[in-house]
């Protein structure tokens, strides 16, 4: 059985007849019969191998976990996380029981948001000042002229690493819990801030409408907000619960 | 069909999902939440560790480009699949590296005693 996660037993009638259930106690796995074949070591490790296969797992698992999550909070387990049998599911929800209660207590009615911060395009720089009386040669002058080139950028890059450090510090304001992750590469326009926040689902749209102020905000830096959401609470799960070990 | 399909194919023409934002870059989303956190591989399965810093290896990468990876996909396992995993790493490292010193290097040549750090 393939576990995609762990949802109150309370909560568990308001999930789709079509998702397959195992309840023990308080707690419900939301499973997936697997073809054991498929999950044995060898067979694993081929199948690995096949970036589409892994790719697929990953897609599916996130659906699944996309529908629970838009009915009740859940505790989304690991990709491949896999037990021989119901038995075996059932023991992992009685050892795990204290720590996926708390969990839930702290997941319920809240969902992850992702917001990414990208540099689109160069910050407008202002114009340099009026020149001073210049006592040097050509030579000096293109020094100063290349030393106040270095100081703007410089200055502008401190400030937007500085615009960053606020707009995580606001979007933490904004939510329950905030964390960063490391930017993803490859991206249309440089990612800066790779930031995710555990926000209430009350305090949804201020959240929201914060996002779309610092994207104002900061927009003659070149700097580009993107908010995705909700999520089920991937960010928000410490590692041993979501493997349950 | 294996059951991920199915549940795919339910779960994509469903109404009741709530809709997520879409991105250019959702199923990097997708992916990183899913397997860039560090695989572990859980429950009943026995996998060694060396197939787990593998796989860890690659999704980084995949994570990183899906389509660059998705090109990669086609010859990345031809030969020493450890190898060649870490060549693609340490060819990107190298080139994070020189990127590094290139720009100390401008920075050291542009004006000495005032250089400051990025």
């Amino acid at each position: 059985l393939y576990v995609y996660g762990i949802v109150n037993a309370a909560s568990a009638t308001s999930l789709s007849d079509e998702l397959q259930l195992v309840t023990e106690g308080g707690l419900t796995a939301v499973v997936g019969l697997v073809p054991a074949d498929d999950f044995e070591t060898e067979r694993l490790r081929e199948h690995l191998r096949d970036l589409e296969w892994v790719k697929r797992l990953a897609v599916a698992h996130s659906e699944v976990l996309d529908r629970v999550a838009a009915a009740t909070a859940v505790v989304p387990m690991r990709i491949c996380t896999v037990y021989r049998s119901e038995s075996r599911v059932r023991e992992m929800l009685r050892d795990g029981a204290v720590r996926f209660s708390e969990l839930l207590a702290q997941l319920t009615g809240r969902s992850e948001w992702g917001v990414k911060v990208f540099s689109v395009r160069p910050p407008s720089i202002p114009e340099p000042e009026a020149e001073a009386p210049q006592l040097g040669g050509a030579g000096a002058a293109y020094l100063l002229a290349r030393r106040r080139e270095r100081d703007v950028l410089a200055q502008t890059d401190r400030q937007i690493d500085q615009a960053c450090e606020e707009i995580h510090e606001l979007l933490c304001a904004a939510a329950v819990q905030g964390a960063v992750n490391p930017p993803q590469r490859q991206t249309p326009g440089e990612m800066l801030l790779n930031g995710v926040y555990l926000v209430d689902d009350q305090a949804v749209e201020p959240f929201r409408e914060q996002v779309r102020e610092l994207g104002q905000r900061y927009e003659s830096f070149g700097l580009e907000l993107v908010a995705t959401g909700p999520w089920p609470a991937y960010n928000f799960v410490p590692e041993d619960v979501a493997t349950a070990s | 069909v294996s059951t991920f399909d199915q549940n795919l194919a339910r779960s994509s023409n469903r109404a009741d999902l709530r809709p997520r934002e879409s991105g250019p870059a959702n199923l990097a989303d997708i992916l990183e939440r899913v397997l860039d956190k560090g695989v572990v591989i859980a429950g009943d399965i026995q996998i060694n560790l060396l197939d787990i810093e593998l796989l860890t290896i690659k999704i980084r990468l995949l994570v990183a480009s899906v389509d660059r990876a998705r090109e990669m996909g086609i010859n990345w396992w031809e030969g020493d699949p450890r190898l060649s995993a870490r060549a693609g790493e340490l060819e990107s490292e190298n080139r994070e590296l020189r990127e590094r010193l290139d720009r100390l290097e401008r920075a050291l040549g542009d004006g000495k005693g005032e250089g400051r750090g990025s």
